[in-house]
Protein backbone atom coordinates (compact mmCIF):
# COMPACT_ATOMS: atom_id res chain seq x y z
CA UNK A 1 0.00 0.00 0.00
CA UNK A 2 1.59 3.30 -1.13
CA UNK A 3 1.27 6.22 1.43
CA UNK A 4 1.73 9.74 -0.11
CA UNK A 5 2.38 12.21 2.77
CA UNK A 6 1.11 15.74 1.63
CA UNK A 7 2.83 18.53 3.83
CA UNK A 8 1.44 22.13 2.80
CA UNK A 9 3.48 24.56 3.60
CA UNK A 10 4.24 28.64 4.20
CA UNK A 11 7.64 29.99 4.75
CA UNK A 12 8.13 26.85 6.96
CA UNK A 13 11.85 26.91 6.76
CA UNK A 14 12.31 26.31 10.78
CA UNK A 15 10.30 23.24 11.38
CA UNK A 16 10.21 21.06 7.90
CA UNK A 17 13.20 19.48 8.01
CA UNK A 18 12.03 17.47 11.34
CA UNK A 19 9.04 16.96 9.39
CA UNK A 20 10.65 15.29 6.19
CA UNK A 21 13.36 13.76 8.48
CA UNK A 22 10.70 12.29 10.29
CA UNK A 23 9.00 10.59 6.94
CA UNK A 24 12.54 9.40 5.90
CA UNK A 25 12.76 7.75 8.93
CA UNK A 26 9.78 5.42 8.25
CA UNK A 27 11.25 3.51 5.81
CA UNK A 28 9.02 3.25 3.57
CA UNK A 29 8.55 4.08 -0.02
CA UNK A 30 6.24 7.04 0.74
CA UNK A 31 5.32 9.81 -1.97
CA UNK A 32 6.07 13.13 -0.08
CA UNK A 33 4.41 16.08 -1.79
CA UNK A 34 5.33 19.81 0.07
CA UNK A 35 2.80 22.43 -1.59
CA UNK A 36 4.79 25.41 -0.97
CA UNK A 37 2.20 27.86 -0.50
CA UNK A 38 3.69 31.38 -1.72
CA UNK A 39 6.90 30.61 0.52
CA UNK A 40 9.32 33.81 0.52
CA UNK A 41 12.09 31.58 2.17
CA UNK A 42 13.87 28.59 1.12
CA UNK A 43 10.79 26.05 1.85
CA UNK A 44 11.03 24.49 -1.55
CA UNK A 45 14.63 23.92 -1.48
CA UNK A 46 14.57 22.14 1.67
CA UNK A 47 11.92 20.12 0.45
CA UNK A 48 13.68 19.23 -2.64
CA UNK A 49 16.94 18.32 -0.97
CA UNK A 50 15.03 15.15 0.82
CA UNK A 51 13.59 14.19 -2.80
CA UNK A 52 9.73 15.56 -2.20
CA UNK A 53 7.57 16.15 -4.70
CA UNK A 54 7.76 20.28 -4.70
CA UNK A 55 3.85 21.56 -5.86
CA UNK A 56 3.82 25.60 -5.72
CA UNK A 57 1.24 28.17 -5.13
CA UNK A 58 2.90 31.39 -6.54
CA UNK A 59 0.51 33.54 -4.08
CA UNK A 60 -0.35 32.09 -0.50
CA UNK A 61 -4.06 30.78 -1.14
CA UNK A 62 -4.09 29.05 2.37
CA UNK A 63 -3.53 25.83 3.96
CA UNK A 64 -6.78 24.19 2.75
CA UNK A 65 -6.61 24.74 -0.78
CA UNK A 66 -2.49 23.47 -0.21
CA UNK A 67 -4.31 20.26 0.92
CA UNK A 68 -6.18 20.18 -1.91
CA UNK A 69 -3.65 20.97 -4.59
CA UNK A 70 -1.62 17.65 -2.65
CA UNK A 71 -4.11 15.36 -2.95
CA UNK A 72 -4.94 16.31 -6.72
CA UNK A 73 -1.65 15.15 -7.18
CA UNK A 74 -1.20 12.53 -5.23
CA UNK A 75 -0.64 8.95 -6.38
CA UNK A 76 -0.62 6.42 -2.98
CA UNK A 77 -3.33 4.48 -1.81
CA UNK A 78 -3.72 6.23 0.77
CA UNK A 79 -2.51 9.90 1.92
CA UNK A 80 -1.88 11.76 5.55
CA UNK A 81 -1.71 14.98 5.41
CA UNK A 82 1.21 16.46 8.12
CA UNK A 83 1.62 19.93 9.31
CA UNK A 84 5.19 21.36 8.07
CA UNK A 85 6.24 21.89 11.92
CA UNK A 86 5.33 18.31 13.08
CA UNK A 87 5.80 15.02 13.51
CA UNK A 88 5.59 11.25 12.96
CA UNK A 89 6.57 9.16 15.22
CA UNK A 90 8.94 6.43 14.11
CA UNK A 91 6.80 3.21 12.56
CA UNK A 92 3.81 4.83 12.56
CA UNK A 93 2.94 5.27 9.08
CA UNK A 94 3.50 1.38 8.76
CA UNK A 95 1.59 0.29 11.65
CA UNK A 96 -1.37 3.16 10.20
CA UNK A 97 -0.74 1.37 6.30
CA UNK A 98 -0.92 -2.32 8.31
CA UNK A 99 -4.23 -1.27 9.82
CA UNK A 100 -5.86 0.08 6.76
CA UNK A 101 -5.13 -2.90 5.06
CA UNK A 102 -5.93 -5.33 7.55
CA UNK A 103 -9.47 -3.76 7.32
CA UNK A 104 -10.92 -2.74 4.57
CA UNK A 105 -14.34 -1.76 5.85
CA UNK A 106 -12.60 1.04 6.99
CA UNK A 107 -11.54 4.32 5.19
CA UNK A 108 -9.84 5.78 7.14
CA UNK A 109 -7.37 5.09 10.29
CA UNK A 110 -7.26 7.68 13.00
CA UNK A 111 -4.05 7.67 15.43
CA UNK A 112 -3.40 9.90 18.57
CA UNK A 113 -1.53 13.03 18.52
CA UNK A 114 0.68 14.13 21.67
CA UNK A 115 1.50 17.93 22.06
CA UNK A 116 4.90 19.25 22.84
CA UNK A 117 6.28 22.08 23.49
CA UNK A 118 8.48 23.75 20.82
CA UNK A 119 11.53 24.33 22.64
CA UNK A 120 12.58 27.91 21.60
CA UNK A 121 8.88 28.78 23.39
CA UNK A 122 9.20 30.12 26.79
CA UNK A 123 7.53 28.40 29.43
CA UNK A 124 5.82 31.05 31.49
CA UNK A 125 3.96 32.93 28.35
CA UNK A 126 0.79 31.33 29.41
CA UNK A 127 0.41 28.57 26.35
CA UNK A 128 -0.62 25.38 28.14
CA UNK A 129 -0.81 22.09 26.50
CA UNK A 130 -2.30 18.51 26.96
CA UNK A 131 -0.88 16.66 28.56
CA UNK A 132 -2.28 13.73 27.34
CA UNK A 133 -2.01 12.14 23.87
CA UNK A 134 -5.66 13.00 22.28
CA UNK A 135 -7.95 12.14 18.82
CA UNK A 136 -7.70 15.55 17.70
CA UNK A 137 -8.86 18.49 15.13
CA UNK A 138 -5.42 17.39 13.05
CA UNK A 139 -5.28 16.01 9.72
CA UNK A 140 -1.59 15.22 10.84
CA UNK A 141 -2.65 11.06 12.74
CA UNK A 142 -5.33 10.18 9.93
CA UNK A 143 -4.37 8.40 6.93
CA UNK A 144 -6.80 8.06 4.42
CA UNK A 145 -7.81 5.72 1.51
CA UNK A 146 -7.64 8.34 -1.57
CA UNK A 147 -10.86 7.02 -3.27
CA UNK A 148 -12.68 8.01 -0.17
CA UNK A 149 -12.29 11.60 -1.30
CA UNK A 150 -14.12 10.28 -5.17
CA UNK A 151 -17.34 9.90 -2.06
CA UNK A 152 -16.70 13.04 -0.06
CA UNK A 153 -15.19 15.24 -2.42
CA UNK A 154 -12.07 17.78 -1.71
CA UNK A 155 -11.61 20.16 1.68
CA UNK A 156 -14.14 22.90 1.60
CA UNK A 157 -12.55 26.14 -0.09
CA UNK A 158 -14.16 28.48 1.78
CA UNK A 159 -12.84 28.48 5.12
CA UNK A 160 -8.99 28.34 6.37
CA UNK A 161 -9.53 25.95 9.05
CA UNK A 162 -11.53 23.42 11.15
CA UNK A 163 -11.55 21.03 7.39
CA UNK A 164 -11.34 18.06 9.23
CA UNK A 165 -14.52 18.72 11.00
CA UNK A 166 -16.10 18.94 7.60
CA UNK A 167 -14.27 15.89 6.29
CA UNK A 168 -15.33 13.78 9.64
CA UNK A 169 -18.97 15.22 8.66
CA UNK A 170 -19.17 14.05 4.87
CA UNK A 171 -17.29 10.64 5.94
CA UNK A 172 -20.13 10.26 8.26
CA UNK A 173 -22.65 11.40 5.03
CA UNK A 174 -20.98 8.50 2.58
CA UNK A 175 -21.11 6.14 5.09
CA UNK A 176 -17.47 5.86 5.36
CA UNK A 177 -15.99 4.31 8.52
CA UNK A 178 -12.68 6.14 9.74
CA UNK A 179 -11.05 3.11 12.47
CA UNK A 180 -9.46 4.56 15.26
CA UNK A 181 -6.11 2.81 16.66
CA UNK A 182 -4.52 3.13 20.26
CA UNK A 183 -1.80 4.55 18.29
CA UNK A 184 0.23 7.62 19.17
CA UNK A 185 1.54 8.50 15.54
CA UNK A 186 2.29 12.40 15.32
CA UNK A 187 4.00 14.77 17.39
CA UNK A 188 2.19 18.33 17.59
CA UNK A 189 4.49 21.23 17.98
CA UNK A 190 3.11 23.87 20.15
CA UNK A 191 4.69 27.38 19.27
CA UNK A 192 4.03 31.13 19.13
CA UNK A 193 2.75 31.49 15.53
CA UNK A 194 0.34 28.16 15.76
CA UNK A 195 -2.35 29.10 13.03
CA UNK A 196 -4.86 28.53 15.99
CA UNK A 197 -3.60 30.66 18.40
CA UNK A 198 -2.85 33.86 16.34
CA UNK A 199 -6.60 33.48 14.16
CA UNK A 200 -8.69 32.15 16.97
CA UNK A 201 -11.24 34.06 16.05
CA UNK A 202 -10.86 33.56 12.33
CA UNK A 203 -10.86 29.73 12.93
CA UNK A 204 -13.91 29.80 15.05
CA UNK A 205 -15.80 31.36 12.49
CA UNK A 206 -14.86 28.51 10.07
CA UNK A 207 -15.92 25.93 12.59
CA UNK A 208 -18.99 27.83 12.86
CA UNK A 209 -19.62 27.67 9.34
CA UNK A 210 -18.97 24.36 9.36
CA UNK A 211 -21.21 23.13 12.20
CA UNK A 212 -24.16 25.07 10.49
CA UNK A 213 -23.74 23.13 7.42
CA UNK A 214 -23.60 20.16 9.64
CA UNK A 215 -26.77 20.72 11.57
CA UNK A 216 -28.34 21.46 8.30
CA UNK A 217 -27.86 17.75 7.00
CA UNK A 218 -29.18 16.64 10.25
CA UNK A 219 -32.59 18.09 8.94
CA UNK B 1 -33.18 42.56 32.70
CA UNK B 2 -30.49 42.49 30.21
CA UNK B 3 -27.99 39.60 28.53
CA UNK B 4 -24.67 39.65 27.42
CA UNK B 5 -22.46 36.55 25.59
CA UNK B 6 -20.07 34.62 28.22
CA UNK B 7 -17.64 35.25 25.94
CA UNK B 8 -14.77 33.52 28.32
CA UNK B 9 -16.43 30.51 27.16
CA UNK B 10 -18.75 31.25 23.93
CA UNK B 11 -17.72 31.92 20.47
CA UNK B 12 -21.06 33.09 18.88
CA UNK B 13 -21.69 33.40 14.83
CA UNK B 14 -24.94 34.36 13.26
CA UNK B 15 -25.73 33.50 9.75
CA UNK B 16 -27.73 32.88 7.62
CA UNK B 17 -30.21 33.03 10.04
CA UNK B 18 -29.04 30.46 12.19
CA UNK B 19 -26.85 31.18 15.47
CA UNK B 20 -24.18 28.59 16.33
CA UNK B 21 -22.77 29.18 19.57
CA UNK B 22 -19.03 27.26 20.36
CA UNK B 23 -17.76 26.29 24.02
CA UNK B 24 -14.32 26.66 23.57
CA UNK B 25 -13.96 25.19 27.06
CA UNK B 26 -15.77 21.55 26.59
CA UNK B 27 -16.25 21.13 22.55
CA UNK B 28 -20.09 21.49 23.06
CA UNK B 29 -22.27 23.32 20.51
CA UNK B 30 -25.29 24.73 20.37
CA UNK B 31 -27.91 25.69 17.05
CA UNK B 32 -30.88 27.80 17.21
CA UNK B 33 -33.61 27.86 15.41
CA UNK B 34 -34.54 30.86 13.17
CA UNK B 35 -36.99 32.67 15.89
CA UNK B 36 -34.28 31.86 18.67
CA UNK B 37 -31.60 33.38 16.73
CA UNK B 38 -33.56 36.26 16.00
CA UNK B 39 -34.04 36.64 19.91
CA UNK B 40 -30.41 35.99 20.52
CA UNK B 41 -28.82 38.90 18.14
CA UNK B 42 -31.32 41.62 19.52
CA UNK B 43 -29.94 40.32 23.11
CA UNK B 44 -26.68 40.65 21.81
CA UNK B 45 -27.43 44.24 20.05
CA UNK B 46 -28.46 45.77 23.44
CA UNK B 47 -32.56 45.17 23.69
CA UNK B 48 -33.46 44.07 26.77
CA UNK B 49 -35.34 41.15 27.99
CA UNK B 50 -38.47 43.35 28.25
CA UNK B 51 -37.66 44.71 24.30
CA UNK B 52 -37.93 41.34 23.14
CA UNK B 53 -41.02 40.51 24.88
CA UNK B 54 -42.48 43.70 23.74
CA UNK B 55 -41.45 42.71 20.12
CA UNK B 56 -42.53 39.56 19.97
CA UNK B 57 -46.42 40.16 21.46
CA UNK B 58 -46.47 43.01 18.92
CA UNK B 59 -45.91 40.58 16.23
CA UNK B 60 -48.80 39.21 14.04
CA UNK B 61 -49.76 36.03 14.86
CA UNK B 62 -48.35 35.90 17.97
CA UNK B 63 -49.85 33.52 20.19
CA UNK B 64 -50.77 34.32 24.25
CA UNK B 65 -47.67 31.86 25.26
CA UNK B 66 -44.87 33.60 23.77
CA UNK B 67 -43.72 35.22 26.68
CA UNK B 68 -43.79 31.99 28.25
CA UNK B 69 -41.56 30.60 25.35
CA UNK B 70 -39.07 33.54 25.40
CA UNK B 71 -38.92 32.88 29.17
CA UNK B 72 -37.70 29.14 28.71
CA UNK B 73 -35.43 30.30 25.42
CA UNK B 74 -33.80 32.67 28.30
CA UNK B 75 -33.64 29.94 31.11
CA UNK B 76 -32.23 27.61 28.13
CA UNK B 77 -29.39 30.52 27.34
CA UNK B 78 -28.53 31.25 30.77
CA UNK B 79 -28.54 27.66 31.53
CA UNK B 80 -26.35 26.57 28.67
CA UNK B 81 -24.11 28.99 30.16
CA UNK B 82 -24.32 30.83 26.69
CA UNK B 83 -25.42 34.06 28.04
CA UNK B 84 -25.08 35.83 31.42
CA UNK B 85 -26.60 38.45 32.95
CA UNK B 86 -25.59 42.02 32.43
CA UNK B 87 -23.87 44.49 34.92
CA UNK B 88 -25.66 47.36 33.00
CA UNK B 89 -29.48 47.64 32.06
CA UNK B 90 -29.75 48.96 28.28
CA UNK B 91 -32.41 49.56 26.12
CA UNK B 92 -33.09 48.76 22.45
CA UNK B 93 -36.36 48.37 20.59
CA UNK B 94 -35.78 45.12 19.51
CA UNK B 95 -36.59 44.04 15.46
CA UNK B 96 -37.35 40.44 15.36
CA UNK B 97 -37.67 38.36 12.36
CA UNK B 98 -41.23 37.81 11.94
CA UNK B 99 -41.61 35.11 9.27
CA UNK B 100 -38.65 33.60 11.80
CA UNK B 101 -41.09 33.75 14.80
CA UNK B 102 -44.05 32.42 12.17
CA UNK B 103 -42.28 29.18 10.93
CA UNK B 104 -40.93 28.69 14.53
CA UNK B 105 -44.34 28.60 15.52
CA UNK B 106 -42.90 31.74 17.65
CA UNK B 107 -40.67 28.88 19.71
CA UNK B 108 -37.22 30.02 19.91
CA UNK B 109 -34.92 26.83 20.75
CA UNK B 110 -31.83 26.47 21.71
CA UNK B 111 -29.93 22.64 20.84
CA UNK B 112 -27.23 21.42 22.35
CA UNK B 113 -24.41 19.38 20.26
CA UNK B 114 -21.77 17.05 21.82
CA UNK B 115 -21.21 14.79 18.04
CA UNK B 116 -17.81 16.67 17.30
CA UNK B 117 -17.14 17.18 21.08
CA UNK B 118 -13.99 15.87 20.44
CA UNK B 119 -12.85 17.34 17.75
CA UNK B 120 -13.48 20.37 19.25
CA UNK B 121 -12.04 19.87 22.45
CA UNK B 122 -8.60 18.59 21.36
CA UNK B 123 -8.04 22.40 20.12
CA UNK B 124 -5.00 21.99 21.42
CA UNK B 125 -3.83 25.97 21.45
CA UNK B 126 -5.14 27.81 24.71
CA UNK B 127 -4.28 30.83 25.74
CA UNK B 128 -5.25 31.33 29.07
CA UNK B 129 -4.10 33.20 31.84
CA UNK B 130 -5.23 30.83 34.93
CA UNK B 131 -4.39 27.22 34.07
CA UNK B 132 -7.91 25.75 34.09
CA UNK B 133 -7.00 21.63 33.91
CA UNK B 134 -4.56 22.13 31.42
CA UNK B 135 -0.92 22.31 32.77
CA UNK B 136 2.53 23.07 30.91
CA UNK B 137 4.31 20.36 29.93
CA UNK B 138 7.39 19.03 31.54
CA UNK B 139 10.83 20.13 30.04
Amino acid sequence: MKISVIIPVRNGSNYLKEALESIAAQGLDTETIVVDDGSVDNTAEIAAAFGARVLRHPESRGQVVAKNTGLAAATGDCVLFLDHDDRIREGALRTMGEALQAHPEAAAVQAKVKDFLSPEIGRMDGTVIRPDAYYGLFTGAILIRREAFAKTGPFPENIHDGEIIYWHTRMEQCGLAILKLDLVSTDRRIHNTNFGKTNKEKEYKDFATILRARLKGKK
Amino acid sequence: MNYILNESEMFADINEGTAIVINSQTGIYYGMNGFGTSVFENLLAGSSVEDVVAAAKSLSGAPAGVETALEAFLQTLSGFRIVLPADAPSSRPAELDAAAAAADAFTPECKEYRDVQELLYADPIHEVEEETGWTPEKS
